[in-house]
């Protein structure tokens, strides 16, 4: 556990950018932390990450490994993505055969495109940020810190984040994000903090929808479709012929739906039970017809899913809710 | 510490960020000792000079070569910013063996020296100081301590050419006068020259380590 209190930072005369802040990681939780540019949201993620010291309040506490993932990834490293995550892996105290070994294995789960042997610099910034990604995560982290961790990637490598945020908090890490969207971070935080001029507040939790479960109708495109048995947050997996049911945790949906569209399944139905749906994508959504079956309905990020027949996509059924809330 | 050579090491050797002051170093080797036929220790003083002068250029660009966002990664990967900086000294000391073993062998070859393994101890010692006072000047003026890279450069500049100049400031202007007919059979004092170097050293990264934890 890291705690901070009364932690203030001030780079030169001037305004300071962190004033009295207090702070504290706990295994198991995910924080996020909200605030415009400029706030003192990199500057608190530096803080705790050890790398900047507080000019008053105090640090204290190990956390044990720390993954740092910064706003940015270096633009001018010759090194390839294989090299440079051997070296950093060693860093860490790993062997060289297996720095390589999760190198290999974080980079295929992040889906690297351009190759691990490509120098980093030229790599496109999403593909940089998954490197800066798997270097954090060479060793399994007990405190993960993620700045803006979504600039840049892909929508695929979105779920898989949100998946490594998820994992590293139930096998007992804290997790820290920053980011200055407030509805990406309600779906994954368990606590919120929003940070003004360098001032910190907690502020309420989202409505949550992870006690609600989500409804998936997949059909398989390929005969070597990914096994979706043992996905985080599954609730039931039922099989007829070439459909597949799954009942899922709400806040897995995403990750599920990503999991699945990557690995030869092809998205018939979606229905989640909490249907939040904002009132302005109602207008929007058209007439059609209703793919899942029985259950009928949709809801709740719509724009999400675009490659769903029926429910999932925008251009669904009239009333996307479909008395299903 | 280790695979923190390694790394960085790796990353000089990929960045091609010593080329310059190697090239640098043996354009002023060559000028200032080719065809010297004057006694051997005379030449080696300015073979130090030379040292000094790039040590203090190849370190500043040694730890200048990551990005402060690429350090704040290895320094987290590395649990404390002391073992990057010790890393950073580590390849500059590699490569300034590399100048000190040309510096001592140059002048032999493209000179008329009588040679003698005092000479050459005493040769050694002198340029192994310059490259522990550069190496600690090249951290110095290095962006850990000097943001703005102009002013980094003047900074270095200055430095240099005050350490060579400066008659009371040990150890590289009273060991350089003594190498050019001062005091040449002091051989006693050299040793208090390299323990005056390896001060400064130590003393030069404790200061670059103390304002680089404040900047940070």
């Amino acid at each position: 556990m890291l705690t901070l209190q009364s932690v203030s930072k001030r780079y030169r005369p001037g305004r300071p950018v962190l004033v009295d802040v207090d702070f504290a990681t706990a295994p198991g939780m995910v924080q996020a932390v909200t605030g415009g540019n400029g706030s003192g949201k990199s500057t608190l993620l530096r803080v705790l990450a050890g790398v900047s010291r507080p000019t008053s309040g105090t640090r204290t506490g190990d956390p044990g490994v720390i993954g740092y993932v910064p706003d940015r990834f270096p633009t001018n490293t010759r090194l390839s993505a294989e090299a440079y995550l051997a070296h950093m892996g060693r860093i860490k105290g790993l062997s060289t055969a297996r720095s390589a070994e999760r190198a290999t294995e974080l980079l295929t789960r992040l889906d690297l495109v351009g190759g691990p042997k490509t120098p980093i610099r030229e790599l496109s910034k999403g593909n940089a940020q998954k490197v800066a990604l798997a270097q954090a995560l060479l060793m399994p982290p007990r405190l993960l810190i993620l700045d803006e961790p979504w600039s840049g990637l892909d929508a695929s490598a979105h779920g898989v984040l949100a998946q490594i945020i998820v994992d590293t908090a139930r096998a007992g890490g804290a997790v820290v994000f920053t980011d200055h969207r407030e509805a990406v971070t309600g779906g994954l935080a368990t606590e919120v903090y929003r940070i003004e001029a360098g001032r910190l507040s907690r502020q309420a939790l989202p409505a949550r929808v992870h006690d609600t479960a989500s409804e998936v109708l997949l059909r398989a495109t390929r005969p070597q479709a990914t096994d979706l048995r043992g996905l985080a947050g599954m609730r039931s997996l039922e099989a007829t012929g070439d459909l597949v049911r799954v009942r899922v945790d709400r806040d897995r949906c995403d990750a599920l739906l990503l999991t699945a569209l990557q690995g030869g399944w092809t998205v018939d139905g979606v229905r989640h039970n909490d249907a939040a749906v904002p009132p302005n994508l109602l207008g929007g959504v058209a007439a059609g017809a209703n793919g899942l079956g029985g259950v009928s309905g949709v809801s709740g990020g719509v724009g999400g899913v675009g490659s769903g027949n029926g429910v999932g996509s925008v251009g669904g059924p009239a009333n996307p809710i479909g008395g299903q809330r | 510490m280790k695979a923190l050579y390694r790394y960085t090491l790796s990353t000089v050797l990929h960045s091609q960020r010593y080329v310059a002051p190697m090239v640098f170093f043996l354009a002023l080797l060559a000028i200032l000792t080719s065809s010297d036929s004057g006694p051997l220790l005379g030449v080696y003083a300015a073979a130090a000079v030379s040292v000094l002068a790039c040590a203090t250029w190849l370190t500043a660009a040694v730890v200048n070569i990551e990005e402060p966002v690429g350090r704040t990664i290895v320094v987290v990967n590395a649990g404390n910013s002391r073992g990057p900086l010790a890393a950073a000294v580590a390849v500059s000391a590699t490569f300034c063996v590399g100048m000190v073993v040309i510096g001592l062998s140059y002048p032999v070859v493209s000179g008329s020296h009588t040679v003698s393994a005092r000479s050459v101890l005493l040769g050694a010692a002198a340029q192994l100081t310059c490259a522990a006072v550069g190496i600690g000047l090249g951290m110095l003026c290095s962006r850990l301590v000097i943001g703005r890279p102009g002013a980094s450069v003047l900074v270095g500049l200055a430095l240099v050419l005050g350490v060579i100049l400066a008659k009371p400031l040990p150890p590289v202007y009273p060991m350089l006068h003594a190498m050019t007919g001062g005091h040449p059979s002091a051989g006693i004092g050299f040793v208090g020259y390299a323990a005056a170097g390896l001060l400064f050293l130590a003393a030069a990264g404790a200061a670059t380590q103390y304002i680089a934890v404040r900047l940070d």
